[in-house]
């Protein structure tokens, strides 16, 4: 691996691309002037991969008997709630293209619009959008294998 | 048909999208911290590569959504449908880039095998390191006796030769009658028993054998072979082993024989250039196991050769000069022989012969 990529730099060049396109909306127009299809294939082809590479990262760590260790666990836990999400996401994909704009209804005194729950789909709907309930405890777990790692590499030096 | 407030959805999604750039960013902290304790661990770079990916997946992903609701309840609520695509692409990106180093997971397990291999391996390797040094140590130890116990038989023989003789003449010379011949005959027995004793301590000493043990020559070689195989890989030289079908079983001293090979693996390897072999068979002579080396190298020069065993003598700068020497004591150390012949141009050959396990040989036979 080279040593001069760092990845924090890295990441943090995508969130200025990420300020800046969001800052300028003339730019944005310019690049997404159609409101093709392909877009959400690539978004739904990504979820899929992102899924499929979790499960084989919980298989390498299974295959490795990583799991003896704590840290390991807590990964492992967060990259099946990763691809729980990465699911989840998926069909809260399908599901808001299924839910046309005319289920939501704005009442007069209320800021935030309501949702006509008439079939199963609506109530999909409803709940597949609380995504957050499960991608936020995936990072959390990562989050805790990372701390326990750091407390490990700590006490053994750099071993 | 019901409505539903989308408030609880929202609130979800708003304080769940602070909550992950919160958290990513503690997770990044901490992979950039781990990274600093152990610097050159292919795990911490891996672990740092992938929070700094699940971080551009939540800044992406939550900004998004919170310029979401911002522009919502501002007013802008078209804006959004600029937006929307921009955000959707670049959470795609990360979504992929997260899958990406996941998949990477792989190689780092690779590397990090690797590496435990080569730990094992120097572990190995410096417990050997350890042994010679002990087995050198009380082959020093023993030659310093023999040699203490040469000098003093040195320094004590003349006396007691001369006192001996003396004494004899003496005795012949002496009266029958005489009342001091009994004692003169204690001294002549005496310093008779004296000159036994230095005789006892000039014979060679017999070879010492407890640190000997059974050994199979083409083993060993093997063994030699692996230790110096990187050295060769990087500098193209191509080692091969010829060994015999049966087994080649002699007593010796493990750590000195390899030591003894390897130094003639080592020159062949300091003299030769990319693109030389080096050619190593074992065979089984005629009560003798048998260890060649050949290499189709530059090769000694007559004049060279002719002292290859002398001690001290090199034509490489900087060298010792003792490697040679060395090896040939090793062998003979262990009653085997040497030979060495090589021209200019047509390379090296070393030819060790070693007496095999009298045992071993009478059970074959
Ligand atoms: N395989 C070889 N091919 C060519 N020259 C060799 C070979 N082995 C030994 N020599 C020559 O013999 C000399 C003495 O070798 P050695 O006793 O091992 O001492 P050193 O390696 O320390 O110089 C070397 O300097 C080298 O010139
Ligand atoms: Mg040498």
């Amino acid at each position: 691996m080279k040593k001069n990529v760092k990845p924090g730099a890295a990441a943090v060049s995508f969130l200025v691309l990420l300020l800046i396109q969001a800052g300028n909306p003339a730019n944005v127009s310019a690049l997404q002037t159609h409101g093709g299809p392909e877009g959400l294939y690539a978004h739904q082809g990504a979820h899929l991969f992102l899924v499929i590479s979790l499960v084989i990262f919980l298989l390498n760590i299974r295959r490795l008997q990583l799991k003896r260790y704590k840290a390991w666990r807590l990964f492992s836990g967060g990259a099946f709630l990763l691809a729980m999400w990465s699911i989840w996401a998926f069909i809260g994909h399908v599901a808001e293209i299924m839910t046309p704009e005319s289920s939501f209804v704005t009442l007069p005194g209320h800021s935030v619009p309501f949702l006509q729950v008439g079939s199963w789909r609506d109530v999909l709907f409803y709940f597949v959008k609380m995504d957050h309930l499960v991608c936020l405890p995936a990072l959390l777990f990562f989050y805790a294998g990372l701390k326990k790692l750091l407390s490990e590499f700590s006490e053994n030096g750099t071993q | 048909m019901t409505l539903w407030s989308l408030s609880p959805v929202w609130f979800i999604d708003f304080s769940g999208s602070l909550g992950m750039i919160v958290v990513s960013c503690l997770c990044l902290g901490t992979a950039r911290r781990i990274n600093r304790k152990a610097p050159e661990h292919a795990l911490a770079s891996y672990l740092l590569w992938l929070s700094a990916a699940i971080f551009a997946f939540s800044i992406s992903r939550s900004l998004g959504h919170i310029i979401k609701h911002g522009l919502y309840f501002s007013g802008y609520s078209d804006t959004w449908r600029h937006l929307s695509p921009v955000s959707g692409s670049i959470n795609t990106l990360t979504f992929v880039v997260i899958g990406a180093v996941t998949l990477y997971f792989r190689q780092i397990e690779t590397i990090m095998n690797r590496m435990s291999r080569d730990r094992d391996k120097i572990t190995v390797f410096s417990r050997e390191l350890l042994e010679l040094n002990r087995d050198i140590e009380s082959i020093v130890s023993e030659r310093t006796r023999v040699e203490m116990g040469l000098r003093f038989a040195h320094e004590i023989r003349n006396p007691a030769m001369i006192i001996g003789g003396l004494a004899r003449r003496m005795d012949k010379n002496m009266p029958e009658e005489s009342p001091d011949r009994e004692r003169l005959k204690q001294i002549v027995d005496q310093s008779e028993k004296l000159e036994t004793l230095v005789n006892m301590l000039d014979q060679p000493e017999k070879k010492s054998s407890g640190k000997f043990e059974a050994l199979e020559l083409s083993a060993l070689v093997e063994d030699v072979i692996t230790i110096v195989q990187d050295e060769a890989d990087r500098k193209g030289i191509i080692i091969i082993l010829d060994r015999a079908p049966s087994p080649l079983t002699f007593q010796g001293n493990r750590h000195l024989i390899k030591i003894a090979f390897m130094h003639i693996l080592r020159n062949g390897l300091e003299s030769c250039a990319s693109g030389d072999t080096i050619q190593v068979v074992t065979e089984a002579g005629e009560r003798t196991v048998i260890a060649k080396f050949e290499d189709n190298g530059p090769g000694i020069p007559q004049e060279i050769a002719d002292h290859i065993f002398d001690p001290f003598f090199t034509t490489r700068e900087g060298s010792t000069g003792i490697g040679l020497p060395y090896v040939k004591q090793i062998i003979e150390e262990h009653n085997g022989s040497i030979v060495l012949s090589s021209s200019k141009n047509t390379g090296t050959l070393i030819l060790i012969r070693l007496p095999p396990l009298l045992g071993e040989l009478s059970r074959q036979e």
